[in-house]
C-alpha cells in the first residue's frame, strides 16, 4: 500500500457503529489535566489529615506556653496551605481551552502548568520559615541534660535548617515530577515537536 | 432535555463517524479508543456554547477532536494480556465480509499508530484534504511550516508502510 492509496482505504472506512454518545464525563482520567486535578485533591485531603493529626499532638504538649506556639504556628501553616491549595484548584479549573489552535491550545496549556509549578514551589519555599521556628520551638521548650552553649544553639539551627531546606526541596522536586512533572514534559514535548 | 443539548445531540450525531476514526487514528485499543471517543464528545460538549459558527462546524468539530486527542493518555490500568491492536468492529457497516478491505485498513491504522501524536494531526488532515491554508490555520502554525512537517508525516508513514 502507497501513500496515494491510503486515502482511499480512509474513504472506505465507512463506520456506522461507534459508542453511544454521551455528554458526562466519566470516572475515567484520561488528560493529563484531569490526572493532575485528581492528584491535587488527593494530596489536599492527605495534607488535611497531617493537620488534623499534628493538631492532635499540639493537645497533649505541655506546658501551655509550647502548647500555644506550636498550635499558633501549625495553624499559619494551614492558613498558607490552604492559600495556596486554593490557587491550585482555581488554575486547575480555568485551564484547557480545547478551542483554541492546535499549537495555541498546547502552549497555553504549557504556560498554565508551569504557573501552577510556581506556585507549587512557593508553597513548598513557604515552609522554610515555620522550619525555622519550629526549631526555636523545640531548641527553647525541650529539656537538655546540659544548658545548650550558644555554638551549640547556632550550629544545630543552621545545620537543621539547612539540611532542612535541602529535604524539602528534594521531596518537592520529586512529588512534584512524580505526580505532575511527567505530564507537564509530554505536554512540553508535543509543543516542541509542533514548533521545530 | 434542554433545546441546546438536542441541537448538539442532532449535530454531533451527524459526525460520529469521524469522531470515532479519530478515535481510531489515536488507539489502537477498542477501550481506549472509546473513552477518546467519549472524551472527545464530553469537550466538544462543553465547548459548544461558544461556538459562534464563524467557521463550519465540522472544522470546529476537527479541532477540538484532533486538541483532545493529541494529549490524551492511555490507560495506565490496562490489562496486559490485551493485544495492541484490536482491529476487530473497523467494518461493520458492510454486510458481506469483505476481507482485503480489512486488511487494508487494519495495515493503514497500524502504520499511523507508530506515528506521533502531532504526526497523526497532519495524516488526519491530509487524508481529509485539507489544504495547507486550512491546516495552518488549524494547528496555529505557517503554511510553510505545514509543508514541512506535512512532509515528514508522510515520509514517515510511507516508510512504516514499506517496511510492514
Amino acid at each position: 500500500m502507497n501513500i496515494d492509496e491510503l486515502k482511499n482505504t480512509w474513504n472506505d472506512d465507512i463506520t456506522e457503529e461507534t459508542p453511544e454518545i454521551s455528554i458526562e464525563q466519566r470516572n475515567k482520567i484520561n488528560l493529563p489535566l484531569e490526572k493532575m486535578r485528581k492528584n491535587m485533591r488527593q494530596e489536599f485531603w492527605w495534607i488535611i489529615g497531617i493537620f488534623i493529626f499534628a493538631f492532635m499532638v499540639c493537645s497533649v504538649c505541655r506546658p501551655f506556653k509550647l502548647q500555644l506556639y506550636i498550635t499558633v504556628l501549625i495553624a499559619s501553616m494551614l492558613i498558607v496551605t490552604v492559600f495556596f491549595f486554593s490557587k491550585f484548584f482555581k488554575l486547575y479549573n480555568e485551564i484547557s481551552n480545547t478551542e483554541l489552535k492546535t499549537y495555541d491550545a498546547l502552549k497555553d496549556l504549557v504556560t498554565q502548568f508551569n504557573l501552577n509549578k510556581q506556585y507549587y514551589l512557593s508553597y513548598y519555599i513557604s515552609f522554610a520559615p515555620f522550619l525555622v521556628c519550629e526549631i526555636l520551638i523545640v531548641l527553647e521548650f525541650i529539656p537538655w541534660p546540659k544548658p545548650l552553649s550558644e555554638t551549640k544553639i547556632a550550629v544545630i539551627l543552621i545545620g537543621s535548617v539547612i539540611i532542612g531546606l535541602f529535604v524539602l526541596f528534594l521531596s518537592g522536586r520529586l512529588w512534584f515530577h512524580r505526580y505532575y512533572g511527567r505530564h507537564i514534559q509530554r505536554i512540553e514535548g508535543l509543543l516542541n515537536e509542533l514548533k521545530k | 432535555m434542554a433545546p441546546l443539548e438536542q441541537e448538539f445531540l442532532n449535530k454531533i450525531t451527524k459526525h460520529k463517524g469521524i469522531i470515532f476514526k479519530i478515535s481510531k487514528m489515536y488507539m489502537s485499543e477498542k477501550e481506549d479508543r472509546d473513552d477518546l471517543f467519549q472524551e472527545i464528545t464530553y469537550q466538544l460538549w462543553k465547548a459548544y456554547p461558544s461556538f459562534r459558527g464563524h467557521s463550519e462546524f465540522s472544522t470546529w468539530l476537527y479541532r477540538i477532536a484532533l486538541n483532545t486527542a493529541i494529549i490524551f493518555l492511555k490507560s495506565e490500568k490496562r490489562r496486559s494480556f490485551i493485544t495492541n491492536n484490536d482491529f476487530s468492529n473497523y467494518i461493520i457497516a458492510q454486510e458481506e465480509y469483505d476481507y482485503h478491505k480489512e486488511e487494508r485498513l487494519a495495515k493503514m491504522y497500524k502504520a499511523i499508530h507508530q506515528l506521533n501524536p502531532i504526526d497523526k494531526a497532519f495524516i488526519f488532515y491530509y487524508l481529509e484534504d485539507f489544504s495547507g491554508k486550512e491546516i495552518a490555520e488549524q494547528m496555529g502554525i505557517s503554511e510553510g511550516n505545514v509543508r514541512v512537517k506535512m512532509n515528514r508525516a508522510k515520509n514517515k508513514l510511507k516508510d512504516i508502510l514499506g517496511s510492514n
